[in-house]
C-alpha cells in the first residue's frame, strides 16, 4: 500500500493527476467530475466495490443538486453537516488515506479548493452468502458459518450477543495492503492485559497483505516451537460467542472465513456446541470417545509395531498366533509396511483435497477399493496392520482440528516405536508432554485446566456437568492465567 | 525461576524418588518398609529446618547443593544403566542413558514450568498404574500370602535400611532448590505422598515377589514381570513406559536444578542446559557403586546445609 501521507493538493486538477499517478492510472479507479454549489468537484470510486444503485441514489442525486455555496471548504462543511448520505463518512487529508477508502469501497468526494475528501460508505461488491461451516459440523445448533467479510461476521456475532459489554475494535493490519481485522471481547470479563497483547501482537504484523488466518495466528502465540496451536480457531459465530462470554478475545479478518480466538486450550478441540444440547451423560460419553480417538490415532500403528516387533509377551496365545501367521506372510517389516500405508493413505488425502471434486472422489474410490484391496490380495501389506492403520486414520477425524499434528505425531511415533519398541514410544511421549505443556500464549498455559489443575475446570473438561450447575459457576478463563 | 504451585512441586519430587524406588536393589521386607519410612521421617524434619530458615543462600552453599544434584543426577543415571538389564528394552543400557539425557536435554532448555506441568500429568499417569497394580494384587492376596511377608528374610539390620530409605531420597537437591518457589508446607505432599508411594510399591512387591525375593536383583522389576492383572497377559512391557517416564522426569529434575544453580553462580556462562545435561550422565559413570552410606549423607545435604550456614556466617556470604 501507498505509505506517504502527503496531503490533498487544493487545485482539483493536479489533485486527480496525482492521483493518477499513485495508482498507476489503474483502469479500476473510477472518476467522475461534476459542478455543484458553482464548484468543480469530482467522486473517485472502485469498480466492482461499490453499489451503482446506492451511490446514484443517495450520493449523487442530493449532492448534484445543492445551491451554489462561498467556497469548497464551505460546500463540504454543508454535506458533512446538513445531508444525511451514509451511515459511515470518514474524511481523508492525505493521500494514503484516500486510497484506503476508495479500495475499501467508499466513494470520496473531492471538492475544487479543499484539502481534505469527504468518504461515503456505499460498499456493494458482490460477497459469498451465509452457508453451513464445512469443517465443523453440527447436528442441533445454528448452521451458519462466517463469511469472507469482516462486517458481515461483526453483525452474525451481534445478533447473538446484544449487549453492550461486547466490544468489537476495527483496525488494520499488515503493511503493503492494509486489511481490516476486528478485534471482539466481552469488556467485563477479558483480562485486560490479553487484549493490550493482540492489539500490539496485530501491530506487528509485517505482512505485506493478511491473505489467511495463517498470517495472523504466529503473531499472537510464542516464537518458540510449537507443536499445538495456542490459539483457537473457529467458522461458526455460535462458537465464537461462546468463546467470548468465557473471557478470551477474537479476531476477524476480512477475507478470511474463520475466527482467531485467544487463548486456545487443548480441552477445545475436545468440545462441541452439541455437547451441551444433549443430555449431560452423553455429552461426557462424547468427549471421552474424541479423547480416546486422539490417542488412538496418535499411538495405535506405533504400539501395534512395538508390540508385534519387541513386546510379543503383552499379546496372549490367540492374538499372537493370528498376527504371527498374517505377518509370515507379508515380505517387509512391519515398520516399513506401516509407514508405507501411511505414506499412501497421506497423499490420497492429499489428492483428495487438492483435486476438483468430481476427481477427487474417483481418487477415493480407486484408492480405497483398487490400491486398497490390491495391497492386501498381494500379500504386500497384513490384513491387521491395515485394520489397525483404518482405526488410527477414523481416530484422527473424529478430531479434525488436531488433524495436522496427528499426522506427524503418528509418524514419529511409528518410527519411535519400530525402532526402539515401548521405550522409544515413552521417550518420546514425554518430549512430546514436555512441547505441549511449554505452549502458552499471553500466559495462559494451553493444557489448562489439566495441567496447571483447576478442578472447577473438570466440569466442562473430562465430563460435562448439568448447565444449571455449569452456567452458576461464572467462569472466566483469566482463572487459567499464570 | 518460575513458581510452581504444591501438587506441581510435589509431583516433580514424586516422580524422582518414585523412580529410585522403582530401581531399589536387593531384598524387600518389612524392615526395609520400616527403614524407608524412617528415612522419610529424618527427610522430613531436615526439610522443616530447610523451611524455617529464610536466610539468603551463599555461593558456598549453592555450590555444595550443586554437588549434591550432581551427585544425585549421577544416581539417577546409574540405576536407570543398571535397571535396563532387567526390562525389556530394545536398546542397552548406555544407549538408554544416552537416549535418555538427549530428550532431557530438550526439557531442560524448556525451563521449571513445562517439566513441572508435564510431570503433573506423568504423576497421575503413574498414581494410576501403581493404584491398578496395587489393588489387583491386594485383592488377590489370601491369608497365606499376608503371612508369608514376616518370613521374608531382612537384606540388613533396621539402622542399614534406614540408610538405603535416606540414600534412595534423590529429589531432596531438587527440593532444596525449588522449595522457594513454591506455597509454604509443599514438603508435606512431597513426603506424605513419598510414604504412601513407598508402602504401596513395597507391599506389592512383597506381596507378588515374596518368595523368590532372595534371588531378585531388581524385586519391583521382578514384581512386574509375574504380577498379571489379566489371566493370559503380562504387563512388564507396560511397566517400562512408567519406569522410561519416571526416570526421564527424574533426571529432567535434577538437570533443570543444576541449569538453575549455576545459573545463579556463573551468570555469564552459556550453554548452562548443556553443561548440566551433559555432566549428570558423567557423573553417573564417575560415582557408579557409592556406598549407601555416603548417598544417604548427601541426600539429607541439601537439607541442612542452610540451617547450617547460620552458625558458620561465611557460607551464607550472599553469591
Amino acid at each position: 500500500m501507498y505509505d506517504n501521507k502527503e496531503r490533498l493538493l487544493p487545485e482539483l486538477s493536479a489533485s486527480l493527476e496525482r492521483i493518477k499517478e499513485l495508482t498507476g492510472g489503474s483502469s479500476d479507479i473510477l472518476t467522475n467530475r461534476f459542478i455543484t454549489g458553482k464548484i468543480n468537484c469530482a467522486l473517485i470510486c472502485c469498480e466492482g466495490m461499490f453499489s451503482t444503485q446506492t451511490l446514484a441514489e443517495l450520493i449523487l442525486a442530493p449532492v448534484t443538486g445543492i445551491e451554489p455555496m462561498p467556497s469548497a471548504e464551505a460546500l463540504l462543511r454543508h454535506i458533512e453537516d446538513d445531508m444525511l448520505l451514509s451511515a459511515d463518512r470518514p474524511t481523508a487529508e492525505d493521500y494514503s488515506s484516500l486510497l484506503h477508502l476508495v479500495y475499501s469501497g467508499f466513494a470520496v468526494l473531492l471538492a475544487d479548493g479543499s484539502t481534505r475528501a469527504l468518504g461515503f460508505g456505499v460498499q456493494g461488491y458482490s460477497t459469498r452468502g451465509i452457508q453451513e461451516p464445512s469443517g465443523e459440523g453440527n447436528i442441533m445448533g445454528s448452521h451458519e458459518g462466517f463469511t469472507e467479510t469482516v462486517r458481515t461476521n461483526m453483525s452474525m456475532i451481534r445478533r447473538r450477543l446484544r449487549t453492550p459489554e461486547l466490544v468489537m475494535e476495527l483496525t488494520q493490519a499488515g503493511e503493503g495492503s492494509p486489511t481490516d481485522v476486528c478485534i471482539c471481547y466481552m469488556k467485563d470479563r477479558v483480562p485486560e492485559e490479553l487484549i493490550d497483547g493482540v492489539r500490539r501482537s496485530l501491530g506487528s504484523i509485517k505482512a505485506e497483505a493478511v491473505l489467511s488466518s495463517g498470517y495472523v495466528r504466529p503473531f499472537l502465540e510464542k516464537r518458540r516451537f510449537e507443536l499445538f496451536s495456542s490459539t483457537g480457531i473457529t467458522e461458526r459465530p455460535d462458537v465464537l460467542c461462546a468463546r467470548l462470554i468465557e473471557g478470551r478475545a477474537a479476531v476477524l479478518t476480512d477475507g478470511i472465513p474463520f475466527a482467531v480466538t485467544v487463548p486456545g486450550l487443548l480441552c477445545e478441540s475436545f468440545q462441541t456446541l452439541d455437547d451441551y444440547a444433549f443430555k449431560p451423560w452423553y455429552a461426557t460419553f462424547l468427549r471421552w470417545i474424541r479423547g480416546i480417538s486422539f490417542i488412538l490415532a496418535v499411538l495405535l500403528p506405533a504400539v501395534y509395531a512395538a508390540v508385534v516387533m519387541y513386546h510379543k509377551e503383552l499379546l496372549n496365545t490367540t492374538l499372537f498366533m493370528l498376527l504371527a501367521e498374517a505377518e509370515r506372510e507379508a515380505p517387509l517389516s512391519i515398520m516399513t509396511e506401516s509407514l508405507m500405508v501411511l505414506m499412501m493413505y497421506e497423499a490420497i488425502r492429499e489428492a483428495g483435497v487438492r483435486l476438483p471434486k468430481p476427481v477427487g472422489g474417483a481418487v477415493s474410490l480407486i484408492s480405497g477399493l483398487i490400491i486398497g484391496d490390491a495391497a492386501v490380495s498381494s500379500g504386500l501389506v497384513s490384513t491387521p496392520l491395515l485394520t489397525m492403520t483404518a482405526l488410527a486414520v477414523l481416530g484422527g477425524m473424529v478430531v479434525p482440528q488436531l488433524d495436522p499434528q496427528i499426522t506427524v505425531l503418528r509418524l514419529g511415533f511409528l518410527l519411535a516405536g519400530g525402532t526402539l519398541g515401548l521405550f522409544g514410544i515413552s521417550l518420546l511421549a514425554c518430549a512430546v508432554l514436555i512441547n505441549v505443556c511449554a505452549t502458552e500464549t499471553f500466559g495462559f498455559p494451553f493444557t489448562a485446566p489439566f495441567s496447571p489443575f483447576y478442578r472447577k475446570g473438570m466440569g466442562d473438561t473430562v465430563s460435562r456437568t448439568g448447565m444449571r450447575k455449569m452456567l452458576g459457576r461464572g467462569f472466566t478463563v483469566e482463572e487459567y492465567h499464570e | 525461576m518460575n513458581r510452581l504451585t504444591k501438587p506441581q512441586l510435589a509431583a516433580v519430587l514424586l516422580l524422582t524418588d518414585g523412580f529410585s524406588l522403582l530401581c531399589i536393589r536387593d531384598c524387600i521386607s518389612l524392615c526395609t518398609l520400616a527403614g524407608f519410612l524412617a528415612g522419610t521421617a529424618l527427610h522430613a524434619a531436615a526439610a522443616f529446618l530447610l523451611t524455617r530458615c529464610r536466610r539468603p543462600c551463599g555461593s558456598v552453599c549453592l555450590s555444595i547443593v550443586l554437588l549434591c544434584l550432581l551427585i544425585q543426577g549421577g544416581q539417577s543415571y546409574d540405576m536407570l544403566r543398571r535397571t535396563c538389564g532387567g526390562i525389556t528394552a530394545p536398546a542397552g543400557g548406555t544407549a538408554v542413558v544416552l537416549l535418555t539425557a538427549l530428550v532431557s536435554l530438550y526439557a531442560v532448555s524448556s525451563g521449571i514450568r513445562p517439566v513441572s506441568r508435564a510431570a503433573v500429568c506423568a504423576a497421575a499417569a503413574g498414581a494410576f498404574c501403581l493404584m491398578a497394580v496395587t489393588l489387583t494384587e491386594l485383592l488377590s492376596a489370601d491369608a497365606e500370602d499376608w503371612e508369608d511377608l514376616l518370613y521374608i528374610p531382612a537384606a540388613s539390620g533396621f539402622r542399614e535400611e534406614v540408610i538405603r530409605g535416606l540414600a534412595a531420597g534423590t529429589a531432596t537437591g531438587a527440593f532444596a532448590v525449588l522449595s522457594r518457589t513454591a506455597p509454604e508446607g509443599s514438603w508435606r505432599a512431597w513426603l506424605m505422598g513419598r510414604a504412601a508411594v513407598t508402602a504401596a510399591l513395597f507391599l506389592t512387591v512383597m506381596l507378588s515377589a515374596g518368595g523368590i525375593m532372595a534371588l531378585t536383583e531388581h524385586p519391583a522389576v521382578t514384581a512386574a514381570h509375574i504380577i498379571q492383572p489379566f489371566p493370559a497377559q503380562r504387563i512388564d512391557a507396560l511397566f517400562m513406559v512408567v519406569f522410561i517416564a519416571a526416570g526421564f522426569f527424574a533426571v529432567s529434575v535434577q538437570g533443570v536444578c543444576c541449569t538453575h544453580i549455576l545459573g545463579r553462580l556463573a551468570p555469564s556462562l552459556r550453554y548452562r542446559s548443556c553443561i548440566a545435561v551433559l555432566s549428570l550422565p558423567l557423573s553417573g559413570a564417575l560415582i557408579s557403586g557409592l556406598p549407601e552410606g555416603f548417598c544417604g549423607a548427601v541426600s539429607l545435604l541439601p537439607l541442612l546445609v542452610l540451617p547450617l550456614s547460620a552458625l558458620v556466617p561465611r557460607l551464607s556470604r550472599p553469591s
